[in-house]
């Protein structure tokens, strides 16, 4: 299955998204995000199964995690 | 060396605590959340679980709440430098510590005034009183220490917090004397500021210290810099926990701080506490039958007093007496003002100052016999 990715502000975000998304069932992996812009600069990201990355992005949200933005994973 | 010095650290560190800070030096002391490969990963997946552990022992709701921090008194300066502004008021209990009262005189400078409430021992109610009367319109932030470090004298701080509440008023505690010892649960008491040393009863290594935030909007940042994220802008991050945690984090002493509370959590918070009351209560009991033995605080019960106490010999300056017991008997006491000169104008000691026993759990009734012994019989 294919990968996205949910770009987050942080590492301490991306470990608490990690550990919300696996208490709901959702299993990820945290990467640091490719080709940053000029608008985002470093960050942390939680690549997530691409069937999943609505109902993740969700969770995240209603956690009080701020999502940047989404976007496929080239691995 | 029998020591009783645990006030200023605890000595010795649960085992638990040295293996963990050597397992992160030798196995993936990269640097946290700076890069994508594998060891930093793992370093900064270890620097959270702490911040789960601290969230699980003090009860914080969100983990990101959680800083830090160098120290005690770099967690208090945080606050004090990034929050007050000149024209604001302060209320300070009279017993705060220098890493208190110093950027409180600093800030005087640019015109933030404070006040001294007045503590009453063995009658909290006259104390929150105190901090209710020394509150006025400009008053911004009220700091209390939960434990006086010199005469163990506990604050109600509970109470203090919901004055605070009900005047609107952000309230901060200094727990340098008692995390890891009393009960603190920071989403249900009401503290908007909680700052404390990791390096104490949470038997983490020096080095590392904590705050923890119910807000961070109004505070600017003491130290800017790298933090791994939003690297484009140079405008420091505003989200938790980077605002306040600029450059390499202490990776080594952050874990060995976890270990420290995962130790607390198996042995319990309310055995140790128990364990170092019943040293104290001890050691007062007898001293209070030496006559040459000057006592300032009432009976050392759990309501009032956390286990920390100072006296005096008589004929001794306690700086020598200190010196006695180091040389002739190898008992570590420390002596002198303690850094902190308001709590001896508390009980006019100012020019002897005083001896400050404080057990750990690692302290035994044998230490406490050797020096009752020890200072019997000093002449």
């Amino acid at each position: 299955m294919g990968k996205q990715l949910l770009m987050l502000t942080s590492v301490t975000f991306a470990m608490k998204g990690q550990e919300i998304l696996k208490k709901k069932g959702i299993q990820s992996e945290i990467i640091r995000t490719p080709k940053r812009s000029k608008t985002e600069g470093c960050s942390f990201s939680l690549s997530v199964p691409i069937g999943l990355i609505d109902e993740a992005q969700v969770i995240l949200k209603n956690a009080g995690i701020p999502v940047q933005g989404r976007r496929d994973s080239e691995a | 060396m029998i020591y009783l010095d645990n006030a200023a650290t605890t000595f010795p560190k649960p085992k638990e605590v040295m293996a963990a800070m050597q397992t992160a030096m030798c196995r993936y002391s990269a640097n946290p959340g700076r890069s994508g490969h594998k060891l930093s990963l793992k370093a900064a997946s270890e620097i959270y679980r702490c911040r789960e552990t601290v969230a699980d022992f003090f009860n914080v709701k969100n983990v990101e709440n959680i800083i830090f921090t160098s120290n005690c008194t770099h967690s208090l300066n945080i606050v004090m430098k990034g929050y007050l502004k000149k024209g604001d008021h302060v209320v300070v209990s009279c017993l705060e510590h220098n890493s208190v009262m110093r950027p409180l005189h600093e800030l005087s400078k640019i015109g933030v005034t404070f006040t001294e409430a007045q503590v009453y021992m063995g009658d909290h109610k006259k104390t929150v009183e105190s901090f209710n009367n020394a509150i006025n319109k400009k008053t911004k932030l009220v700091i209390c220490t939960h434990a006086s470090n010199v005469w163990g004298i506990r604050l109600p701080i509970e109470e203090i917090a919901k004055l605070c509440k009900e005047r609107k008023i952000k309230f901060m505690v200094d727990a340098a004397q008692s995390a890891g010892v009393l009960p603190i649960d920071f989403e249900n008491m009401g503290i908007d500021f909680l700052c404390m040393p990791g390096h104490k009863s949470l038997f983490g290594p020096m080095g590392t210290g904590i705050l923890i935030l119910s807000d961070s909007s109004l505070i600017d940042p003491l130290m800017t810099g790298g933090t791994g994220s939003s690297s484009f802008f140079y405008e420091q991050p505003n989200q938790l926990p980077d605002k306040f945690e600029s450059g390499t984090p202490n990776l080594p002493g952050i874990v060995g701080l976890r270990a420290g509370i995962q130790y607390i959590q198996r042995i319990h918070r309310e055995t140790i506490h128990e364990h170092e009351m019943k040293l104290i209560y001890n050691l007062y009991s007898r001293l209070s039958n030496m006559r040459k033995v000057k006592l300032y605080t009432g009976k050392p019960v759990k309501e009032y007093y956390v286990p920390v106490l100072s006296f005096n010999i008589n004929n001794f300056d306690s700086e020598s007496a200190a010196e006695i017991l180091n040389s002739q008997y190898n008992i570590g006491l420390r002596a002198g003002l303690h850094c902190s000169p308001s709590a001896h104008k508390f009980m006019e000691t100012e020019e002897t100052g005083s001896l400050r026993v404080s057990p750990s759990f690692f302290s035994s009734m044998q230490h406490i016999d050797a020096l009752v012994k020890s200072i019997e019989k000093i002449q």
